[in-house]
């Protein structure tokens, strides 16, 4: 019945994301959207192993001596994809585990499972959250470099903003002059870097790390190396990017630091 | 009620999928889900489906929620219309459809952001979403012969149609 009243489904639906939208606007963040993270969370974490597990999978079958002996060397084939897979997860859980015992402001270490939908955000979910002590704002790291911070933390599970997404921004500093910045997201795999004077002399490769001064990310972690440097006529500053030490579409463990 | 059911797995799946299956850039497999729903379905239950979808996405991505469930419901509502005035539909209409509804979809979640939020999303680069485009419409020809089996080529209802 409800269905045959198209005007009363448009009007209902538009009036309801209208006032959702201004609510939102007002009053900021809503908690309307935890509703449907939970079911949705455990169902990309069911996902996230399946597709994990499905990788090392091979069709099996045995109808002739032929087909044994290929299915035999697909096994094994695919045994070697599996060590290899364990093999260089042990590297990176090997370089996980070092850093945080280098470090002593370690949270806890977690693992991706699952990234943002759409393109509109470069978003990373992991399997900890408040009640594993992880708080909004503390930021995730790798053995390689910075990560990004974290932007929504549920119960066991938060969201990582990632430093090349179109809302993140860091306090940083080109190495070894010391020269400050504001490393800002693209929304693709590099980030900004703005605001060095073209006076300073920067070259590419340098590195930039964390300087500390936003009072988020603690300073002297590693965000990445520049990778292009030009000038705009009439502009006061170099227009850098800055390619993240870490690759950001292949992070699948990280450690939270306090902040 | 029965019809239903599969394509709140499906919704539910698309967005699992598409948060844990693809790296970088990814097609909008909810786009194709509603414009499938609501060509099977008709306009309301299209635009129904499309607000539930949204709230899904919006959900997961955590920033403000209602953009994708305006922009998901839009698309429901004119798939349905189209389903209504069209006669036919076949592989071609197909691709058109799909790549004029996600540029309105792009279009539609960048105003609600603009108007509605303090995020900088036009900083979003459009390679990104040029490149989500040809994804969705290359999965949409992709998902063809699943969603519209037996569709092709059968006439719809032709209520205001012009042969």
């Amino acid at each position: 019945m409800l269905f045959k009243k198209r005007p009363f489904i448009i009007i209902v639906l538009i009036l309801l994301v209208f006032t959702l939208l201004t609510y939102q606007s007002l009053k900021g963040e809503s908690r309307f959207s935890n509703l449907a993270v939970y079911p949705l969370s455990l169902i990309m974490q069911a996902d996230s192993a399946v597709i994990g597990g499905v990788k090392n999978i091979l069709g099996i079958g045995r109808w002739s001596e032929e087909r044994r002996l290929i299915d035999k060397a697909r096994k094994l084939a695919s045994e070697a994809g599996r060590y290899a897979e364990i093999e260089s997860e042990n590297e990176r859980l090997r370089a996980l585990l070092e850093l945080k015992s280098q470090r002593t402001d370690t949270v806890t270490a977690a693992e991706v499972f699952a990234r943002d939908p759409t393109n509109w955000f470069q978003v990373l979910w992991i399997n900890k959250g408040l009640s594993d002590g992880v708080l909004k704002d503390m930021t995730a790291v790798t053995s390689a470099g910075v990560v990004g911070r974290v932007y929504r933390v549920l119960g066991g599970k938060s969201s990582i903003i990632l430093l090349t997404d179109v809302n993140s921004a860091a306090a940083v500093k080109i190495q070894p002059f010391g020269i400050d910045g504001i490393l800002e997201g693209r929304g693709i795999r590099n980030c900004y870097l703005k605001y060095i004077p073209q006076d300073a002399e920067i070259e590419i490769g340098l590195p930039v790390v964390t300087s500390g001064l936003d009072e988020i990310y603690p300073e002297g972690l590693l965000i990445g190396y520049i990778t292009n440097i030009s000038k705009k006529s009439g502009e006061f500053f170099w227009e850098i990017e800055v390619k993240p030490a870490q690759d950001l579409n292949a992070v699948e463990e990280v450690v939270i630091l306090r902040r | 009620m029965k019809d239903v059911i599969p394509y709140l797995f499906f919704a539910l799946m698309g967005v699992s999928f598409q948060a844990t299956l693809f790296q970088g850039i990814r097609p909008d497999f909810m786009l194709i889900l509603v414009c499938c729903y609501s060509l099977k379905h008709g306009q309301n239950k299209g635009m129904a489906y499309g607000a539930l979808t949204g709230f899904l996405i919006d959900s997961v991505n955590g920033f403000i929620l209602g953009p994708n469930i305006f922009s998901k419901s839009m698309t429901g509502f004119l798939v349905g219309l189209i389903r209504e005035k069209v006669f036919y539909w076949n592989v071609t209409l197909n691709t058109i459809v799909i790549i004029v509804l996600s540029l309105l979809d792009i279009f539609v979640v960048r105003i609600c952001f603009e108007i509605f939020s303090d995020l900088p999303i036009n900083n979003t680069p459009s390679e990104a979403l040029i490149f989500q485009i040809f994804y969705t419409s290359a999965f949409s020809l992709l998902m063809y012969p699943i969603f519209n089996r037996g569709d092709e080529g059968k006439k719809f209802k032709l209520r205001g149609a012009v042969r």
